[in-house]
């Protein structure tokens, strides 16, 4: 082809190219520079021509341009300098007479003729590319920046309902790795695969709806917990038609459920805490009124054995027997009323007083004996000095022992081997009342929440969660100290109160 | 099939260090920061047996940076990574941190740039042990299955070899694996192994 090519008409069309080309001999001299180069260069090609490439544009020796010129020329290699790294290699600009920077893209191509070595050098200009680019860029930077500076999850999804993108929070929320959700079904995430529905494109299309607005839906996280998402979105179609798709966003409320159902939980705790309450002030008042009678009874037992035995009829052993078993059963009455009394008085504006330990357990186990008994529960007390004097509100320590052993009741209800011991130690300038059941100890995740209100074990209804808290606040009333046994083998708790009060405290 | 004895094995992995060693100085000055090239392994071996025990380790797609060479002996040289990496290669060099599924335009040509200046690197290298020249076209970028990459057009030519190294790079935010391959013609390796041959004689005299 070249044979029939005239030689001018090879030149014109180089000089004319929209691109700029050089050849350079092997001393670096330039011996073609087309037209484009003049323009936006600044430098008419008669000037160039004959002149070294180095001087014409002051290039440093040590520029990447003039190593890649002189790779060619002496050892035959291609290269390419790309804008990417360095835009600006030779000193070219955008438009003549405007000093605006061209964006260059540089071919150094090796060319061996009649045994001599030449150096093409290709110009192109990329600057509206680059700037394209650049806006792209910084397009999707921006984009991205605002997919995570969302606080709620957002999931894209197109007319498969595949999962096209999704944000940063939705990662960390649903526990998955961008990569495991795009490109995934979205019935992936959805507990209720009957949810898909609500974003079918064919129905959101067909009946116009656009928008969905505070839906509840429920969505699976990786470790297939179930959130509960309240989700919002629209339909969107690029100008084009090329695409359409879903755009959603969830919010997470599975938490703010979870609270407002503790919040009902508590509100119906209280109100059977108060219940209770009104229960123990009642039995307060019917103790009282049953006291009275009880005493004439007990008195009347008596008296009935002091006018039989003085009208000295024979009576047989079983009149007596009688007698004894209704002055017995009164007084257990009446101890149990005592109990009674004296737990149903709340005790938080009474004075730190000397009490006997003796006497609070004996008041406390009279309240409980019986059903001790019934139930097959064997007590176990240990020695206790009788002259064990400390200074406390007698009806709250009562109260934390009768709370104990009633935990404790329930806790080895079905139990084959059923016993609760009640051991008290003297250490220096306190005790330590410890109620021990027969039960294997407490696990330790239930042992974190032991403490806290409203946290219970037993089934509705039947415990409120308040014992052990109440407790462990009366105790510390008493600057003493409520816990758990850790070391013991079965489940132990102890009381640990100090014999004397501060002096603030004290009476 | 063809035997590399010990000492040759050496000599090339020595000389594609030399020839990495000055890319990475290039790469260094080109993305403003330290950059650390280095080729462990040096396998020469039938093409089609590269291909098969290639495929197991990388599976999927490769991005190939490829460069026609001449001179005592010619070929295609290549730099390749797999497609992320060579997404991450690209961005560790332009410092840029903004995630993308493919290659914009610029970041194309700057892995062009990149490949060029190791492989001309490494055949500028093997060039001076030689005392001969190797002439190289302009890089040009290929992607696809690493079958479809290697045989350049997709037909696996039996008398090809290939001098495959292992490439490791790395700069101060990130490291990656890829590597080098020289593909040659039967006859071309036996003019490698001769030139080998002629240089051990020459030192070793």
């Amino acid at each position: 082809m070249t044979d029939t090519l005239p030689h001018q008409l090879l030149e014109a069309a180089i000089s004319s190219a929209d691109m700029g080309f050089i050849i350079i001999d092997c001393n670096e001299n330039v011996l073609m520079w087309n037209d484009w180069l003049s323009k936006h260069s600044k430098v008419p090609s008669q000037e160039a021509i004959g002149k070294n490439i180095g001087n014409i544009f002051n290039l440093e020796t040590d520029s990447k341009i003039l190593k890649a010129i002189s790779n060619a020329l002496t050892k035959g290699k291609s290269t390419l300098l790309s804008p990417t790294f360095n835009p600006h290699h030779l000193p070219l600009f955008r438009k003549v007479g405007k000093n605006v920077k061209m964006t260059q893209r540089i071919i150094v191509r090796p060319q061996s003729f009649d045994g001599q070595r030449y150096c093409f050098l290709e110009i192109n200009d990329q600057s509206s590319g680059a700037e394209r680019e650049k806006f792209l860029a910084r397009t999707k930077d921006y984009l991205s920046k605002i997919n995570d500076s969302l606080q709620d999850c957002m999931v894209i999804v197109n007319e498969e309902l595949v999962i096209c993108e999704v944000n940063k929070i939705t990662c960390e929320q649903l526990g998955y790795d961008s990569s495991e959700l795009i490109g995934a079904p979205l019935s992936k995430i959805l507990e209720d695969k009957n949810d898909l529905d609500r974003f079918s494109f064919e129905r959101g299309i067909a009946s116009n709806i656009i928008n969905i607005r505070d839906k509840e839906i429920k969505v699976l996280s990786k470790s297939q917990e179930s959130l509960h998402m309240l989700v919002s979105g629209s339909f969107i179609k690029s100008s084009d038609g090329e695409y359409h798709r879903f755009v959603a966003i969830a919010k997470n409320i599975t938490y703010r459920l979870h609270a407002e159902q503790q919040l009902m939980d508590q509100k119906a705790q209280l109100a059977s805490a108060s219940k209770l309450s009104a229960l123990g002030e009642m039995a307060g008042g019917v103790a009282h009124e049953i006291n009275n009678p009880m005493a004439i009874i007990h008195g009347l037992a008596y008296r009935l054995k002091k006018v039989l035995q003085k009208s000295g009829h024979e009576l047989s052993e079983e009149v007596y027997e009688i007698i004894g078993n209704i002055d017995e059963t009164s007084t257990r009455i009446t101890k149990i009323i005592k109990g009674l009394k004296a737990f149903s008085r709340s005790g938080e504006n009474d004075d730190f007083a000397p009490a006997s330990i003796k006497q609070i357990l004996d008041d406390t186990f009279s309240l409980c004996a019986e059903s001790f008994k019934i139930r097959g529960i064997q007590l176990k007390v240990g020695e206790v000095p009788s002259n064990l004097v400390i200074q406390c509100r007698q009806v709250q320590v009562s109260q934390v022992l009768l709370n104990l052993l009633n935990n404790a009741k329930d806790a080895i209800a079905e139990l084959d081997d059923k016993w609760i011991s009640i051991q008290v130690a003297i250490e220096n300038d306190h005790i330590d009342i410890s109620v021990e059941d027969s039960g294997h100890g407490i696990p330790q995740d239930i042992l974190d929440k032991l403490f806290q209100p409203f946290f219970t074990t037993k089934g509705a209804g039947k415990g409120t969660g308040l014992g052990l808290s109440i407790s462990k606040g009366l105790i510390e009333d008493h600057s003493g100290k409520f816990f758990y046994d850790h070391n013991s083998q079965n489940t132990r708790f102890i009381i640990r109160l100090p014999i004397q009060q501060k002096s603030s405290h004290a009476a | 099939m063809i035997e590399v004895t010990e000492w040759q094995e050496e000599l090339l992995k020595e000389t594609f260090n030399l020839g990495v060693g000055k890319a990475s100085a290039a790469l260094g000055e080109l993305a403003e920061c330290e950059v650390e090239l280095t080729v462990p392994e040096v396998i020469i071996c039938p093409l089609s047996e590269l291909i098969n025990s290639i495929s197991e380790k990388e599976g999927g797609w490769l991005a190939a940076v490829t460069q026609e060479y001449s001179g005592p002996f010619e070929g295609t040289a290549m730099m390749l990574y797999s497609e992320e990496a060579s997404l991450d290669l690209v961005r560790l060099m332009m410092g840029s941190d903004t995630p993308s599924e493919q290659l914009s335009e610029l970041e194309h040509d700057a892995l062009c740039e990149v490949g060029n200046i190791v492989l001309n690197s490494c055949l500028a290298a093997l060039g001076s042990l030689f005392e001969a020249e190797i002439e190289t076209e302009l890089p040009e970028l290929l992607s696809g299955s690493i079958k479809e990459v290697l045989t350049l057009d997709g037909t696996l030519d039996e008398k090809k070899h290939v001098v495959f190294l292992k490439m490791g790079f790395r700069v101060e935010t990130g490291k990656l694996q890829g590597y080098l391959s020289f593909i040659l013609d039967t006859e071309k390796i036996n003019n490698l192994m001769n030139c080998l041959e002629d240089y051990y004689r020459k030192i070793s005299a």
